[in-house]
């Protein structure tokens, strides 16, 4: 009987230990899946990364031009999938190779999307780049582009091949003036 | 018999709490070895103002690229802690092998001392375009 209570002690000593250890872990805000200042570099770094690609395509007019990279009779992005938008891997554009050599060999995953009001109004989004879903600790950078009744539908390399935009059944309803819609196209980033 | 059982089955217990304690520290005992916050506050600096046109973010010009490269004390001009080093490169990823580092406006595109190889550094990079070409900013703090 004293001996068993010798046993029995031990185990209530080491619970007694186990249970300080387990309510200092829960003191301490830290732990190993918390979002610490690692962390937040690499999202901040993503997100100006994704930011300047944006910001360098829409000055040289490439951004532009892979939004107008669309097939006019099907009322898609050219060459996409039967989904409408590119899986996987962004369009053999300048914006496009842009991306893959930016985020390419980096282990980071993005989606492109393209936002658009439609002619009631509503806020659509337009998925281009589908990679999957973005994780808890994605990060997003967007930059407005406009697009206008005379230009053209573009190739690959950005040359003229289609008819006007206001012609090719394009994203969103032909605005009054020369303007046919302003767009904002987001760069969605995350690390796989 | 017993007490050697109870015995051991405490000393097991502290034994892994005195093995397990400094893990829950460690994020907390390991001051300055990383500085992020400088060096993203430099790479955007340097890559939407200081070698940037006035309206043209990450879009480097050359002139200003080149005379930033070519003063030998150019980190100084930038916004260090006096405790920190900063090199600053623009390099072409694209590079396989050899050095990736670009000449700019005649200027090799690098700027402070060369990063050791046993310090703690932490990178920031942007991707930039330099006379049409597609190249990375690259800041490294230690």
């Amino acid at each position: 009987m004293r001996a068993q209570a010798h046993t029995l002690e031990g185990v209530a000593a080491a619970i007694i230990v186990v249970a300080a250890v387990a309510f200092t872990l829960q003191g301490t805000a830290v732990t190993p899946l918390t979002a610490s200042t690692a962390s937040q570099h690499i999202e901040t770094q993503h997100e100006r990364a994704a930011a300047s690609v944006l910001e360098t395509a829409r000055d040289d007019g490439t951004l532009s031009e892979t939004l107008r990279y669309w097939n006019a009779s099907g009322g898609e992005f050219a060459n996409a999938s039967e989904d409408g938008y590119y899986v996987g891997d962004p369009p053999n554009t300048t914006f496009g190779d842009a991306l893959r050599a930016t985020f390419g060999d980096r282990a980071v995953a993005y989606n492109v999307n393209v936002y658009y009001v439609t002619s009631d109004g509503e806020r659509r989004q337009r998925r281009v780049v589908y990679t999957g879903a973005p994780s808890a600790d994605s990060v997003a950078a967007s930059r407005t582009v406009t697009v206008y009744d005379d230009q053209s539908v573009v190739a690959e390399n950005g040359t003229a091949v289609g008819p006007r935009i206001e012609n090719a059944s394009y994203l969103g309803p032909d605005t009054p003036g020369t303007v046919y819609g302003v767009y904002t196209v987001e760069v969605v980033t995350w690390r796989t | 018999m017993d007490f050697a059982a109870g015995i051991s089955i405490f000393l097991v217990t502290v034994a892994f709490a005195f093995a397990f304690v400094p893990g829950i520290i460690a994020p907390f005992a390991d001051p300055g070895t990383a500085d992020p916050v400088t060096a993203n506050r430099i790479a955007d600096d340097v890559a939407t103002d200081r070698l940037s046109a006035p309206g043209e973010e990450y879009v480097l010009d050359a002139e200003r690229t080149a005379d930033f490269f070519g003063d030998p004390d150019a980190v100084d001009r930038l916004a260090v802690p006096e405790y920190r080093t900063v090199n600053v490169t623009v390099e072409n990823a694209t590079v396989e092998n050899g050095t990736p580092v670009v000449d700019v406006g005649g200027e090799r595109a690098a700027a402070g001392p060369e990063t050791p190889s046993n310090a703690d550094v932490t990178t920031a990079w942007r991707a930039v375009v330099v006379d049409d070409r597609r190249l990375e900013l690259i800041v490294r703090v230690w």
